[in-house]
């Protein structure tokens, strides 16, 4: 099943990303909306994830089959990862490890994950936020980075170390967004997996207790999300008046580079708010503000989410990198070839043309990433 | 024991369990008009099952006491009541004329006419004849033509009888639209995991459900089944014959039956969901304990990691 709610956030993560990028890149300006494109993305693929495994289970494809769709799609986003890195970043960061190579392994992990007792998730989820501090002190994090970009030798102990814990999305504590999302839409599709309707659950559940009761409301990721905000903002309100041990190696303020505990309980909670009431006002009760029109455009973004992804990078940079080649200099212009007054608009100019060519091709062409990914993997 | 003049039930082993009373004198409020050519001394009362009893509903008859229910007449102008369940209460119509000679035609065609004037019923009109009195009934009406010392145990006889009949009517409603959901919760029966646990508050419910039916259908067995009363009197025949003719027997036998599929599919569920629930709860112990020790090994391994080779820090 298809949920407007979904398609909303993911063009909110696209929208994010691609004014962040543009802006990052072309002007060296950080945007106020930095670092909140990429957590709700992550988030937006445990969740789809869940519901394609809905999807599939419905239709009564088997475990079994599931399990090698879900491989093959995970081992497909990942080697996507490695062509981005290569093709838009050029090969001297190949292993500067982005949002595909993490969402490619987090859906194997998934595969695991779903079917297991949702505690068993949260857990794990918990666990990869916490050990991660431990870990960026364990390899030095910041010796890693310079002048605010992951650099690293290639060595295969830095390149593995890059991959779990200091690259520019590692896997610590970043799998932690896509089992949030698998979280949530396991709690909150679970009927879907049973073969019943809504009525029939929220029947079952009504008498129950105040958890069930706010999953029939589709109440449950807003309050999460509430909650992991508040609490973030208790933790860093409360981080000056910590023991050092504390306010240095495991509570390190708000960044994105490293992600620290703060940054990733907050972020998490924002996806998973937005979410719940997205649901809330488009899935459950369709608000006026969301018309059809709306919706058409949400949907045709969500459905080309990674494409766009790669191809908003390859548009800004490759004439960089064209330009640099020409000049004999590999990073002409990077990050200051235009001012914000260009590289805004000229990030909106981009998405709408994106859309009409989207558009014209439709959702049921085979291209694109999503496409080509059907294509071999289903 | 039974003394002449007083209350008497005809119809189950447990007399002493009911209680007969006989205030059937119609009410002006309570009584319905009766159809034209209808004779003098003739009563039309609608009879209603209740398991809250108010007072002021003027008491016809105590069923057996573990069915907590009273045969009360209805108001006229409500013709269906809930009981404490919930459940519509359906009303019945008794319609009692006194005849010497219950063989007379045109009385005959009245009351039938009256019977088939029901529009709630579903089944068609049926008739019986037992010792010089005469019922018509179909599912909502009953037209009893007797001398009229006899009317009242006749109609008490009916009201009992036709409420075991509606019972287990309502019995076989109940199992037959259970039997899609069943074969639906089949396979749990067989396998219980994880996707399946959100159907467990169902399941139980629909346990309960059949539980219910179970214990219901065994209360009435001792009067679906209670052998011919002897001394007979023209009641306790009347009511055999409605329930040979309404086949309580054969449909008690059968709903018996088709309970057992369902109480084994359930019960099966039952015990499915125990051990499911059970070596679930061991199941997340040990994955909690997997994944402690997977990030140690991560923890561990990220230390060899970092110590194979000193970090360079790119220029």
């Amino acid at each position: 099943m298809r949920y407007a709610s979904i398609d909303c956030l993911k063009t909110v993560a696209i929208v994010v990303m691609v004014l962040v990028h543009f802006a990052e890149n072309l002007s060296g300006v950080q945007l106020p909306i930095t670092g909140l494109g990429a957590p709700l993305f992550t988030f937006l693929s445990g969740l789809s994830y869940r519901l394609w495994v809905h999807g599939l289970e419905a239709k009564g494809t088997n475990d079994e089959e599931i399990s090698k769709r879900s491989i093959r799609r995970g081992l497909f986003v990942f080697a996507v990862g490695f062509a981005f890195n290569i093709l838009v970043w050029l090969p001297e960061d190949t292993f500067n490890w982005d949002v595909l190579t993490m969402i490619g392994f987090a859906l194997l992990v998934l595969n695991g994950l779903r079917r297991l007792p949702v505690v068993i998730s949260v857990f794990f989820a918990l666990g990869t936020i916490l050990i991660s501090p431990l870990l960026r002190g364990m390899a030095d994090y910041q010796s890693y980075w310079v002048k605010g970009y992951f650099e690293v030798d290639l060595t295969l102990p830095d390149v593995m170390i890059g991959f779990l814990a200091t690259g520019f999305i590692p896997i610590f504590p970043w799998i932690s967004y896509s089992i949030a999302g698998l979280v949530t839409g396991t709690i909150l599709f679970r009927d879907q997996s049973a073969g019943l309707s809504t009525s029939s659950i929220v029947s079952s559940d009504s008498s129950n207790s105040f958890v069930s009761k706010l999953i029939s409301n589709g109440l449950l990721p807003v309050l999460t999300g509430c909650v992991l905000i508040s609490f973030s903002g208790v933790l860093l309100a409360l981080r000056p008046y910590l023991p050092k041990v504390l306010s240095t190696h495991f509570l390190e303020g708000w960044h994105m580079f490293p992600p620290t505990i703060e940054y990733v309980l907050a972020t998490i909670g924002m996806a998973s708010l937005l979410f719940g009431l997205t649901h809330r006002w488009i899935d459950r009760k369709r608000s006026r503000f969301f018309t059809a029109g709306m919706l058409d455009i949400t949907k045709t973004f969500s459905q080309y989410s990674f494409t766009i992804y790669v191809v908003h990078h390859m548009v800004h940079l490759w004439p960089l990198w064209v330009y640099g080649f020409i000049m004999d200099h590999e990073n002409y212009y990077w990050r200051e070839a235009m001012s914000l007054r260009w590289s805004f608009p000229l990030a909106v100019l981009f998405l709408v043309v994106c859309y009409f060519v989207l558009r014209k091709i439709g959702p049921d062409r085979r291209l694109g990433i999503e496409g080509w990914m059907r294509w071999l993997c289903d | 024991m039974w003394l002449p003049g007083s209350p008497r039930t005809f119809l189950t082993p447990f007399r002493h369990q009911l209680i007969f009373t006989a205030m059937l004198e119609p009410s002006s409020q309570e009584s319905r008009p009766l159809p034209n050519g209808i004779p003098a001394g003739s009563e039309l009362l609608p009879v209603v099952f209740t398991e809250d009893r108010n007072k002021g509903h003027r008491l016809l008859h105590t069923l057996p006491k573990e069915f907590h229910t009273f045969a009360v007449v209805g108001h006229s102008g409500r013709s269906v009541e809930g009981d404490r369940s919930g459940n519509p209460t359906q009303q019945i119509e008794f319609l009692t004329v006194p005849s010497a000679s219950y063989q007379a035609s045109e009385l005959q065609d009245i009351v039938g006419v009256w019977v088939d004037a029901s529009t709630t019923s579903k089944t068609p009109r049926q008739m019986m004849t037992l010792q010089g009195a005469e019922i018509h009934w179909n599912e909502t009406r009953f037209a009893i033509l007797a001398p009229p010392e006899r009317l009242e145990a006749l109609r008490t006889a009916l009201i009992e009888t036709c409420w075991f009949d509606a019972e287990l009517a309502r019995l076989e409603r109940e199992l037959a639209s259970a039997w899609p959901e069943m074969h639906q919760d089949m396979p749990l029966a067989f396998n219980f995991d994880e996707k399946s646990l959100p159907r467990r508050k169902e399941l139980q419910r629909r346990f309960e459900r059949v539980t219910s039916i179970r214990s219901r259908l065994l209360r009435m067995s001792p009067y679906v089944y209670c052998p011919h009363i002897y001394p007979p009197t023209l009641a306790s025949q009347l009511a055999e014959r409605y329930r040979e003719r309404t086949r309580l027997l054969h449909r008690h036998e059968i709903i018996d039956s088709q309970l057992e599929v369902f109480e084994r599919v359930y019960d099966n569920c039952g015990q499915r969901i125990s051990d499911f629930v059970q070596s679930r709860t061991g199941h997340i112990l040990e994955w909690i304990i997997i994944i402690l020790l997977v990030l140690q090994m991560v923890i561990w391994g990220f230390e060899i990691l970092t110590s194979l080779e000193p970090t360079t820090v790119a220029q």
